[in-house]
């Protein structure tokens, strides 16, 4: 060892690489029809899939034999996308066995094959091999038989999904605990089993040219106002994206200012709710892979209101929307406020707290605005580190955030006391927006108040106030100007935005969606009250 | 676009009741003495008066709004002089009110910053609602309108145990004369005007008279219970003396329960319906534009307008400067926004009444 | 290229708001004046003591309560100033207090007997003009020096001076005293139909302590402070009031004559009388006006005529040792309508022929019966005062005796 240290060693040459910008290749392989012989079947099938390089694309020839014939076959599957189970017992075996099985003599073969071989539920027979091969990425499986022009495409799918959970972001007390998953056909039988109507229609589209993500369009016909369903569908269908995946991406591309703050579509993952709003002549979007629908058109008020108001007795769901409301105005404005009165409006704070807020702030080195802005952004650091801390440490974020931010900075005099509480008050607050794209808008907002609320106290607060009521009040959704009912004031709808309203006095659709129906029950509902019992 | 009858009620009290909150009922004071109240009720009693007339002449015209009406009473080039004057009066009212806005501002909040900072957030209210959509600018008012006249209310209502009811005697104040020949300079409900500019966008002409009788029931309920509750609250002559009526009522209120003075209430009432006057006033300068010009986009006159403004506002030294100024101003626009529309919805109806005639 | 331009101006335009806007100070850069002293000085000058709230101490900052030993600092601090005017010895004390001065939160100023003889329009013009100080600020004249009185203030059972000065001076409803605000002041003074009482308050020096009876007659606009007889540790009190005429001030009464005042404007709430007072028969009656007095005024005649209707409900809380009972209530009714008229006639005809002011705002009911308002400026009210021919009629209804009752029968 000694020896190696004084020995001279030549310096080791640096792996290094570059990359090189290459041109763009032609990927794209013209569509074609079913060749009766299959081996140009299986040539097109292996360059569409770049197969053997494909690893989990898996080619099984085989043949079968009918009417003493024998036909050279090939099925073509995605491994991980369908029951390996399934192709053996469903689909090989019958082939296998299929000699053993009288053949319909007047039948041809593709009948044989389609209406007394297979056992699938759904299989599709087509001469577009290019539809056939590309249904096998989600989980279809290909079945080509030598001198056949067309071929098969069978539903196989089986892959691994989460089950049916309680919602994460939208928990009630009372009230159904299920949640959307990333299943498309799961996420419109749960909609269709709240609603057990045959006028909800499920209607299928694509987005993404590539990708190809299935996504349904739920709406109840004879409700919804046919334009907005026109609107809708036109939007999706003008996407130029190649890649699409999941409801937030598609909600960014279609709704009608990207660039605002409010969301102008509802993102929600409870069936219960989604199937409510299309009572109202709203319309649905599930994605396949998404376990959150979208709800639109949206208003402004929509989303003050939680899943839990219609759940709860009227008397308790009016505490709890006047308890919401508060916490709404606390979210936004109480650090403005307090930075307005504290540094421009002295005179308007009560004598009694004044001297208490000035003992609290003795020896603190920040001005007022700075220690707010400190502690926010230390509340919006926990939060997202809340988010993103892995289980085992998810108390040591409360320890952190507690004692370090809390007892720490106050006895280190980096922050008062007060300002803590204000900053803790906000974002509690915040955490009672029943939804979670507001909750976001508002912590946006909260900062543009502070900013206004330090330039020029009182009258900043009340420039931005002002200019973002206007904003929010100019903004439409899907033709549907985004303070409605309160403005323009609709005839319907405008209590349930503003107020709780009793469930049996929900009787007409908001006049906004302008629905084919408009009355969504009968004045008197509950007419059990208004018969004897001898009836 | 589609107008609400509800909106364009709001828009327009509000318009009116800013100026309440702000000075205009001192004219009241001033010509009458303690009988404020009666020369405010005469006052109302003759804006209600010409509203249906000048309503009556406009539902027997063809056209939907003021312009149109002008342009067939008196063609393009009277559109255009029309147009010219409302511009030129919008413009310097716009101005001078600027101004007074921004130093009464400066002597009530943010005493120590320069005016041009005060006057930095009213000129971004105007240029923030001109350029964004119309119903923005609606719906604050709908949104907002119920918190102001809450906040009114309350004010009125906490400074109740210092009213005192022999203020209003002498109950004939200055005397009849002064009572009936006072409302001369009264300029109180002039905005009711752009009931006309509105009316475009109702679904009927009917809908102009339902706007109309609303705006004028609140604004007048409004008026005179401010002009009372101030005869009661201060005494005359010394209510001669001060500014702004409704500060000075809540200036008197012992408020030391949440907050320690309820100017404050009186503060963000004020400036919210300041920032509310200013926007819409100027969202209707800009419809004169593109309507008397037949400009296809109204925004386009947006950035040198607001500099004329500013340039106006800036011409003035102090309030006792653009005061004098104002009213002249406020004159000729009262008799503009009487006559103007006299004048076209008349020659209108008349030539109306002769093509079916002639039919 | 035009976006970076309009970039570049854009964040500048961003910039001009933060600057520090003059306006924007810290609540603990401020140093907050919570009472005020105006005092005569030397040749035009005035002397002001500006009273600090020691703010710290009091939010608890640092250890130790209200009050203070020798030496300590106390909730309050004083500085007393030499200039020309209020806002010229403000700038004067900036130089020695590291803070700005903030006069938002004073709740009381004191002007001395001297300064309010000469005339207080100038104070509370520059008052309710300037949005500084609240025009819901207390006022009060001192009898002698408010440095004194302000000096010697040292507030009891209380840790904030700025509640306790509000207690003391605020509308309540069992008054011995005056309670005036600035802007109440400032109205009453400027019009010619009614006058103000502000409260006077002075010093109990250690010789007044032992209740030493002077040989000094009580002149009417001099306090007799010795006939107050208080022992306390705060040796600032309030002896009495100061009657107004416009905005000077007139002559001085005593603490229980503003009850009389109170009466007769209708606000005295709940109050304690004796009747009977130099009989054997002393009865302690505690009444409550609910209602204001009805006033009846004629001014056809050179003289004006007012007369005043004051209904009072009553409750008998002792009888004392003479020989009459609950049963006697008629009885003491009318000692009670008798003795309390007799009272108020008398401080009636004391501000009106001796100070020539019009305390209780009678002028306000003579106004009533002008058409407009020349012919009230003619009448010229303010030179009928003193010939103004008064009547008043209690009528005191004895409705409860607590819960001895002997008079009751099931």
């Amino acid at each position: 060892m000694i020896k190696n240290f004084f020995r001279y060693h030549p310096p080791k040459e640096a792996y290094h690489t570059d990359i090189s910008s290459y041109p763009k290749e032609n990927l794209i392989i013209p569509p074609q029809k079913v060749e009766k012989d299959i081996e140009k079947n299986l040539s097109y099938a292996k360059e569409l899939f770049s197969y053997p390089d494909n690893g989990d694309i898996i080619i099984r020839e085989f043949t079968i034999s009918v009417k003493d014939k024998t036909y050279k076959a090939f099925i073509l599957f995605c491994d991980g996308l369908t029951s390996s189970d399934s192709i053996n017992k469903s689909l090989l075996a019958p082939f296998m066995y299929m000699r053993n099985v009288p053949p319909d003599e007047t039948a041809t073969l593709t009948d044989i094959i389609k209406h007394q071989i297979l056992p699938q539920n759904q299989v599709t027979v087509t001469d577009d091999i290019t539809q056939i091969l590309e249904g096998v990425n989600f989980g279809m499986c290909a079945l080509f038989v030598d001198s056949l022009k067309n071929g098969f495409s069978i539903d196989l799918k089986s892959w691994e999904h989460r089950g049916i959970q309680p919602p994460q972001n939208e928990t009630v007390i009372l009230g159904p605990h299920e949640a959307f998953n990333e299943i498309l056909r799961t996420n419109t039988g749960l909609i269709r089993k709240t609603l057990n109507t045959s006028r909800l229609i499920m209607e299928n589209m694509t987005i993404g040219k590539t990708s190809k993500t299935p996504v349904s369009i739920a709406y109840i016909k004879g409700v919804v106002n046919p334009d907005l369903l026109k609107e809708v569908k036109k939007r999706i269908s003008g996407l130029d994206a190649e890649y699409l995946f999941t409801a937030m991406e598609l909600q960014q591309m279609i709704e009608d200012h990207p660039y605002a703050r409010m969301p102008q579509m509802i993102v929600t993952e409870r069936p219960d709710k989604a199937a409510k709003e299309l009572t109202l002549g709203k319309i649905v979007i599930l994605v396949s892979g998404s376990p959150n629908a979208l709800v639109l058109p949206a208003t402004v008020f929509d989303f003050t209101k939680s899943p839990e108001d219609e759940y709860l007795r009227f008397p308790f769901a009016v505490f709890i929307s006047i308890i919401r409301t508060i916490a709404l105005i606390l979210a936004l404005f109480t650090s403005a406020v307090f930075i307005a009165l504290t540094n421009f409006h002295q005179d308007l704070i009560l004598t009694n707290i004044l001297f208490p807020i000035i003992s609290s702030r003795q020896l603190v080195p920040f001005p007022s605005i700075v220690e707010i802005l400190l502690l926010e952004i230390a509340f919006e650091l926990i939060k997202e580190a809340g988010v993103r801390v892995p289980n085992p440490m998810g108390p040591t974020i409360g320890i952190v955030g507690g004692l370090i931010l809390g007892q720490a900075a106050v006895t280190a005099k980096i922050v008062s006391p007060l300002m803590i509480i204000m900053v803790a008050i906000s974002g509690l607050a915040s955490f009672a927006i029943p939804n979670y794209s507001l909750s976001f808008a508002f912590r946006l907002s909260r900062f543009i108040y502070i900013f206004s609320a330090s330039i020029a106290g009182i009258p900043g607060i009340l420039t931005a106030v002002f200019v973002n009521t206007i904003s929010v009040f100019s903004l439409t959704s899907f033709g549907v100007p985004f303070g409605s009912p309160v403005a323009p004031r609709m005839r319907y709808g405008i209590r349930e935005a503003l107020f709780t309203v009793p469930l049996w006095k929900k009787e007409a659709r908001p006049g906004f969606l302008k629905p084919r129906d408009n009355i969504k029950q009968e004045k008197i509902s509950r007419s059990w009250r208004y018969k004897s019992r001898k009836e | 676009m589609y107008t609400d009858r509800r909106e364009a009620s709001w828009l327009l009290i509000l318009m009116i009741c800013a100026k309440v909150f702000f000075t205009d009922i001192m004219i009241f004071i001033h010509t009458s003495g303690t009988a404020a109240y009666l020369q405010a009720i005469w006052c109302i009693v003759i804006e209600w008066v010409l509203f249906f007339v000048i309503y009556r002449l406009f539902k027997l015209c063809k056209g939907n709004d003021i312009f149109e009406c002008t342009k067939l009473s008196f063609g393009k080039s009277g559109l255009i002089i029309f147009g010219l004057l409302l511009f030129t009066l919008q413009i310097l009212n716009l101005g001078t009110i600027l101004k007074m806005y921004s130093e009464t501002l400066s002597s009530l909040t943010l005493t120590s910053a320069p005016i041009w900072f005060l006057t930095g957030f009213i000129v971004l209210c105007m240029v923030f609602s001109a350029y964004s959509n119309p119903r923005g600018l609606m719906g604050v008012c709908t949104a907002f309108g119920i918190f102001i006249l809450i906040l009114f209310f309350m004010i009125l209502f906490l400074d109740m145990s210092h009213y005192d009811v022999t203020n209003i005697f002498p109950v004939l104040g200055n005397g009849w004369e002064d009572i009936f020949m006072g409302i001369k300079g009264v300029s109180l409900f002039n905005d009711i005007f752009f009931i006309y500019y509105l009316s475009e966008g109702f679904k009927d002409k009917a809908s102009v008279k339902k706007v109309g009788i609303a705006t004028l029931s609140v604004t007048s309920f409004i008026t005179l219970i401010s002009t009372l509750c101030y005869t009661f609250a201060v005494p005359y002559p010394l209510s001669k003396k001060f500014y702004m009526p409704i500060f000075q009522i809540s200036s008197d209120i012992t408020a030391d329960v949440v907050i320690q003075r309820a100017e404050a209430l009186f503060l963000v009432m004020w400036i919210l319906s300041i920032f509310i006057y200013m926007s819409a006033h100027f969202y209707f300068l800009t419809v004169t534009y593109q309507k008397s010009f037949s400009s296809s986009d109204r925004k386009g006159i947006v950035p040198i307008s607001i500099l004329i403004i500013i340039l106006i506002s800036s011409i003035y030294q102090n309030i006792n400067q653009a005061s004098p100024v104002l009213s002249v101003i406020k004159d000729i626009t009262t008799i503009s926004f009487v006559i103007i529309p006299l004048m076209s919805f008349g020659v209108g109806a008349i030539k109306k009444k002769r093509e079916d005639i002639r039919d | 290229m035009t976006k970076k331009i309009l970039s570049i101006i854009l964040s500048l335009l961003m910039l001009v708001p933060l600057c520090a806007c003059e306006d924007r100070v810290d609540t603990d850069d401020y140093a907050y004046v919570i009472a005020i002293g105006v005092d005569e000085g030397e040749d035009k000058d005035i002397k002001i003591t500006f009273s600090f709230a020691n703010s710290i101490k009091i939010g608890g900052g640092s250890s130790g309560g209200g009050g203070g030993e020798e030496g300590e600092e106390g909730n309050l601090i004083n500085f007393t100033i030499s200039s020309t005017s209020m806002f010229t010895g403000l700038d004067i004390l900036r130089n020695n207090i590291s803070k700005k001065v903030n006069l938002s939160h004073v709740k009381l100023i004191v002007f001395s007997k001297d300064i309010a003889k000469k005339g207080l329009s100038e104070y509370t013009d520059g008052f309710i003009r300037e949005f500084k100080i609240r025009p819901i600020t207390f006022m009060a004249v001192a009898e002698k020096s408010s440095e004194d009185y302000l000096n010697a203030l040292s507030p009891l059972m209380a840790v904030n001076p700025e509640k306790y000065i509000k207690n003391l001076f605020s509308r309540g409803k069992s008054d011995f005293g005056a309670k005036i605000d600035i802007y109440t002041f400032y109205i009453n003074s400027q019009v010619d139909d009614k006058d103000v009482v502000l409260p006077m308050v002075g010093v109990i020096s250690e010789k007044e302590d032992k209740n030493e009876v002077t040989n000094e007659k009580i002149k009417s606009d001099s306090m007799d402070i010795s006939a107050i007889p208080l022992k306390s540790k705060n040796k600032a009190t309030i002896i009495g009031n100061a009657i107004f005429k416009g905005d000077k001030m007139v002559d001085a009464g005593e603490n229980s004559e503003q009850l009389f005042l109170n009466i007769l404007r209708g606000v005295a709430g709940t109050f304690d009388y004796t009747v009977g007072k130099d009989s054997p028969d002393q009865i302690v009656l505690t009444i409550i006006q609910r209602h204001k007095p009805k006033v009846y005024a004629d001014v056809s005649g050179a003289s004006p005529k007012i007369s005043t209707v004051i209904p009072l409900e009553c409750e008998i809380t002792s009888l004392g040792e003479g020989k009459l009972s609950e049963k006697d209530y008629k009885k003491i009714q009318k000692m009670l309508s008798s003795e309390l008229e007799a009272d108020l006639k008398k401080y009636f005809y004391k501000i009106s022929r001796e100070a020539e002011c019009d305390a209780v705002g009678y002028g306000r009911y003579a106004k009533m019966s002008f058409d407009n308002w020349e012919t009230w400026k003619n009448y010229d009210w303010q030179k009928r005062i003193p010939y103004i021919q008064y009547d008043v009629k209690v009528q005191g209804g004895i409705l409860k005796f607590g819960i001895i009752d002997e008079g009751y029968k099931p």
